[in-house]
């Protein structure tokens, strides 16, 4: 083992909820002790795990471009295949958002899921794992397995606790799903029989031939288009939205969508940029189709969690338009964006799943006038939309305002398309608001009249996430500044590559043979 | 001290809404309203000291965000312009504070409105005193934001909802069209301050861009980029569909978007701005036309309106797109001289029709009024004043700002000039038709009301009169003691590097003597406007009714607000939800789910249950295929790498 530190704090931050689920699993008792000592062991594994994400961020040195705190495992050292960790600019605060939000969702009592908190907790630690590995491994094959595992806990989560339409939803998205993992296998086969490793910074080293690159992005675009979404590949998400319990609803949204956009920043443009410079037009083609298809098919939507869906498959089509338009600060703006995304929709989905405890939840139409019973939930509610909208104060603001400015000199069609984008979301979301807080509460089926406001553990649990939008929001440097310098190797790195002419490419013979 | 006065609304509110539990709800009001007051008097002060003093200065506080090599600040610029902005922005929203204690004080979410008033007041400050673009953009959609929770105040009451929501629709399209105006900036300049931006200026004036194969002046495309943008708050022409739901909100809050924050920050931008704008004749000439085509528009349709709000809403666009007309003419100085004054009888007149409608327990409609001179004479003596000011009539305020602006387009002897001036009159005759109607049809003639509205009439509040009575000595005297200052003598000295020097400066100077038959020419007609609505609205009462059966057609036009709304609603939001119906019913539910999801996966799920693998749906055999593959193509890899 090689560590730069002298603890393994990513193995550690990576194993440390898997080790907690285990505890869980060993819990035994009546019912309410078995709860209650559930519900500790949870809660003090991800406090751990998000502690430690927090360490990480305290000793991630924000001038260095490359991976660091990288610890190597051997793992199948026969095939030059090992467990390597490593964190840059890109993963950092991915890796701190997942351990916070996976810290919130356990505090959050689960109470949508009626039966059987052990499993429900179990399957979300293992979940943290998955997601906080898939994003720090720097190895292909333990990408892959980390990135292919985050599904099976969400099978189950679905198959186990979702609404009655479980089944099906939980065929779909496994063909989806399989799908995406069969191309990305391929990709990662592609890659280990031409560089002959799957160390990714060995990989990043290698310069693929130009055919290669091609079937490459062709390979890893469509395996990452699944998961970010873009259309029209999306069609898992709305629908899982819809009947997941709320708080998968979060982590889906608030993490799981961002290793699509993580992916392509990751892998694709650094190892095909020559085949990227002929293609990013129909990456951003398909991302602008998003934009608008997304904003159309929400605006017809009743329900709030729908459309929400449909609102985050526009915002990661301005992640994706923003990606490919190839520019430093419009791919910072893009991981603003997803991290501002996936605070504010996640906090959106907290919101929402308040209902859920206080009644039956039936489609969102049949609630208006909250703001009279739910004052306290109205301002978060208004809070979290401005911020996933990008209303400048809020974290939004930041992702969008990078993304305009940086593509509107060289692309100024994608600067168009993202700005509408922005506004988009705006009108969709607002009328959620006016929806479901505004109006009169009317309709004595809807029980609006009756519903509790949200109560002190509830705010304390959602005041963080709005502190969190608005630090990101005026504060950005914070957040900006620990990435930048890995972007802008990306960037420097893309611009060298694509400088050599197209059929001359660089070929290093029998580099990986 | 400069950031305790733009910080303390904010503070204060924040403050109020934790505690609120702790005070009693009315010692809430009064510290909320006290705290503008604060605001207003430290405003005051930096105006004495920036403007009077002629010292501008800048706060900065930290960095907000590095884009490309330059950095944006959290900073603030304290000049002559943004502190008139502040003095006016916080100085009438303190006196609408006072008013709205005793307006709101049977509503029992009365502290909510103090809140979100100090917020608006806060955007606002934010807005005016921003050293940079981005800043400028925060405190920007910050008040498009406070004006939807403004108007959509009363939530309960669906109209108020719905038109709160059409605000911020329309807002967040315009939105749009600034930020690619503040991007073109920021790739015209590399930079979003305004220091820097007008530094380059001399040097970029030439720049070409091209848009869509044709090549545009780069000034020219973002000056009109930026005002498009601006259009809306300031419901020009093609934007103003919020307008008349804007109504929906307190009078209160309508006279603080009206006078001092929603439709002053558009202005304000273009002032800001001058010295890109001045640079391009094409963008000036544009504000001119969209200016001129709000100016008759707004003006028609307070002469057609029968709410006393909407009328006086449609007066505001109207007056906004007159001031626009005297930018595209570069009065600039003027354009604030303006701001200046209408931000006294501006807020005047809302607030004195808040009185009417409070006397009248909630009738807006002016049909229903009459004679109401009588009951309420101070809400007449003040309606009356405001409305002389705002006709500009020597010599009150609006006089002295309006005549400025009317003698340069006079003075400046180009065509557009001319036709600005031509325009200016019948806007004149116009602006004097409506106001005169009004207070004919609202305070003389017969009573039309309800009896039982009557019998309940109600004086204005004490609370409700004295800052009325503060507004009213502005209507009469800001006029004639800003002069000097804003447009006059001193105005070289006043701005500084603000605002360009004109050449013009002699026909501002000149307007300052109303002996000159240009100078005269609008007063004589506002008093042929004035004797037309007497005859129309108090001698001869049944004629208006008669000349409309005479013109069905233009009636329905007016009637319909030239079709512009409908168009909107036909021609673009029934479409775009007819597609997003095809869509959804379509490609969703038809094609993506079932293709993909429900055809191949409820095939392969008959093909599975036939199979029994997969008998019981349960999401173990999922993560044991999902397992399964992972490792037949690790051990495929592992020996085919062998």
């Amino acid at each position: 083992m090689e560590s730069s530190t002298s603890w393994p704090l990513l193995f550690v931050v990576i194993f440390l909820p898997l080790l907690g689920a285990v505890f869980v699993a060993l819990v035994r008792g009546d019912e309410e002790i078995l709860a209650h000592n559930v519900r500790n062991v949870a809660i003090l594994s991800c406090l751990c795990t998000f502690l430690i994400a927090l360490l990480i961020w305290a000793q991630f040195d924000a001038g260095k471009a490359n991976f660091q705190m990288v610890e190597n495992y051997k793992w199948l050292p026969g095939f030059s295949v090992s467990f390597k960790l490593g964190i840059d600019g890109f993963s950092l605060f991915f890796v701190v958002l997942t351990t916070f939000l996976v810290f919130l969702c356990i505090l959050w009592r689960w109470s949508d899921v009626k039966n059987s908190p052990k499993k429900y907790t179990i399957i979300l630690l293992t979940l943290e794992t998955m997601v906080v590995g898939s994003f720090l491994s720097i190895d292909l094959i333990s990408f892959y397995v980390f990135f292919e595992g985050m599904l099976i806990p969400l099978f189950f989560l679905i198959g186990m606790f979702g609404d009655n339409q479980r089944s099906f939803l939980a065929y779909k998205f496994f063909i989806y799903s399989l799908f995406s993992s069969s191309l990305l296998m391929l990709a990662i086969i592609l890659i280990y029989r031409e560089a002959g490793t799957t160390d990714l910074e060995l990989v990043l080293s290698h310069s693929f031939s130009v055919e290669m690159q091609f079937r490459l992005w062709g390979l890893l675009f469509t395996a990452f288009a699944v998961r970010t979404p873009i259309w029209p590949l999306h069609g898992w998400l709305p629908e899982l939205n819809v009947s997941m319990p709320l708080t998968g609803s979060v982590m889906m949204s608030g993490v799981i969508i961002k290793t699509g956009g993580y992916g392509f920043l990751r892998f694709l443009l650094p190892i095909a940029p020559t085949a990227n410079q002929e293609l990013a037009p129909i990456a951003v083609g398909l991302a602008v189709v998003t934009i608008f298809y997304a904003s159309l098919v929400a605006l017809v939507q009743s329900d709030a969690r729908r459309r929400i869906a449909y609102v985050s498959i526009l915002q990661m089509g301005i992640v994706t338009a923003a990606i490919f338009a190839m520019d430093v600060e419009a791919m910072e703006g893009a991981v603003i964006l997803m991290l501002a995304h996936g605070v504010a929709c996640g906090a959106l989905f907290f919101c929402i799943s308040v209902f859920d405890r206080r009644v039956f939840f039936g489609e969102t139409r049949e609630f208006n006038g909250l703001a009279k019973t739910m004052p306290r939930l109205a301002i978060f509610f208004v809070i979290f939309i401005l911020a996933f909208v990008g209303i400048p104060g809020t974290s939004g603001f930041v992702g969008q305002f990078l993304v305009v400015l940086g593509t509107f000199k060289s692309h100024t069609g994608i600067a168009l398309a993202t700005s509408i984008g922005f506004a988009l979301g705006t009108i969709l979301l607002l009328f959620v608001f006016l929806q479901m807080f505004m109006g009169k509460a009317e309709d004595p089926r809807s029980g609006a009249a009756k519903v509790r406001d949200i109560g002190l553990k509830e705010g304390l649990i959602l005041l963080p996430l709005a502190a969190l939008v608005l630090w990101i929001g005026i504060f950005p440097s914070s957040f900006l500044t620990p990435m930048h310098a890995s972007i802008e190797k990306l960037g420097i790195e893309y611009l060298m590559a694509t400088s050599v002419p197209f059929d001359a490419p660089v070929r290093e013979e029998g580099a990986g043979r | 001290m400069a950031l305790i006065a733009i910080f303390t609304p904010l503070i204060a509110a924040l403050f109020a809404r934790l505690l609120y539990r702790l005070i009693p709800d009315r010692l809430g009001q009064f510290f909320l309203s006290a705290s503008l007051g604060a605001s207003a008097v430290l405003s005051s002060l930096i105006f004495w000291d920036v403007a009077i003093g002629n010292a501008p200065y800048s706060v900065h506080l930290f960095n907000w965000m590095k884009i490309g090599g330059t950095s944006l600040d959290w900073s603030f610029r304290f000049d002559a312009l943004s502190s008139v902005m502040m003095v006016v922005t916080s100085g009438s929203a303190f006196l609408i504070s006072i008013y709205a204690l005793g307006y709101m004080r049977s509503d029992p979410s009365a502290s909510r409105f103090q809140g979100f008033l100090l917020l608006f007041v806060f955007g606002m400050l934010l807005l005016v005193s921003a050293d940079n673009l981005a800043q400028f953009l925060f405190g920007w959609i910050g008040v498009g934001i406070f004006t939807w929770l403004l108007i959509g105040f009363w939530y309960e009451k669906p109209s108020a909802a719905s038109a709160a929501y059409k605000t911020i629709v329309i807002f967040a399209l315009a939105d749009v069209i600034l930020l690619l105006g503040v991007s073109s900036v920021y790739t015209l300049f590399g930079s979003l301050e305004y220091d820097s931006i007008f530094a380059l200026l001399p040097a970029r004036a030439e720049d070409a861009i091209i848009l869509a194969g044709v090549e545009f002046n780069a000034v020219t495309v973002l000056c009109v980029l930026l005002f498009i943008g601006a259009m809306a708050k300031s419901a020009q022409i093609g934007l103003h569909v919020w307008l008349e739901g804007a109504m929906e909100a307190p009078i209160p809050a309508v006279a603080l978007i009206a006078s001092a924050t929603t439709f002053t920050a558009s202005l304000f931008l273009v002032i800001r701005l001058s010295p890109l704008y001045d640079l391009s004749e094409t963008a000036l000439t544009f504000l001119a036309i969209v200016g001129a085509a709000t100016a008759l528009f707004g003006a028609t349709m307070a002469s057609w309106q029968t709410d006393i709000k909407k009328i006086l809403a449609y007066a505001t666009c109207s007056q906004a797109g007159f001031v626009f007309m005297g930018f595209g003419l570069s009065a600039y100085q003027a354009g604030i001289f303006h701001l200046f004054t209408q931000a006294f009888f501006q807020s005047l007149l809302f607030l004195a029709a808040g009185s009417v409608i409070y006397a009248l327990s909630g009738e807006r409609n002016i049909r229903n009024m009459g004679g109401l001179w009588r009951h309420i004479h101070l809400s007449y003596a003040l309606m009356v004043v405001a409305a002389l000011a705002l006709m500009g009539i020597w010599p009150f305020s609006g006089y002295w700002s309006k005549s400025v602006i009317l003698d340069l387009a006079w003075g400046s002897n180009t065509l557009l000039g001319t036709i600005v001036y031509g325009i200016g009159i019948i806007f004149s005759f116009l602006t004097a038709f409506y106001m005169a109607r009004l207070i004919f049809v609202v305070f003389h003639g017969k009573s039309r009301a309800d009896e039982r509205v009557m019998a309940h009439i109600r004086r204005p509040l004490t609370i409700m009169t004295a800052p009325m009575a503060v507004l009213v000595a502005g209507a009469l005297f800001a006029g004639i003691l800003g002069q000097h200052f804003f447009v006059g003598s001193e105005m070289a000295a006043f701005w500084g590097e603000v605002i360009p020097s004109l050449d013009t400066h002699e026909a501002m100077e000149s307007a300052a003597d109303p002996s000159r038959m240009i100078v005269l020419a609008p007063q004589i007609v506002s008093g042929f406007a004035i004797i037309a609505a007497f005859l129309f609205y108090y001698a001869a009462p049944s004629l208006p009714g008669k000349i409309v059966r005479k013109a069905p057609l233009l009636a329905r036009l007016f009637e319909k607000q030239f079709y512009i709304d409908a168009l909107y609603q036909k021609a673009l939001a029934a479409p775009v939800f007819e597609l997003g119906r095809f869509l959804w019913d379509k490609g969703e539910i038809g094609i993506v789910n079932g293709l993909a999801g429900r055809g191949i996966a409820s095939n392969l799920y008959y093909l599975a249950t036939k199979l029994s693998v997969l008998q019981n749906m349960n999401a173990y055999r999922y993560a044991f295929v999902m397992i399964a593959s992972v490792i037949l193509c690790l051990s495929w890899l592992a020996l085919k790498v062998n």
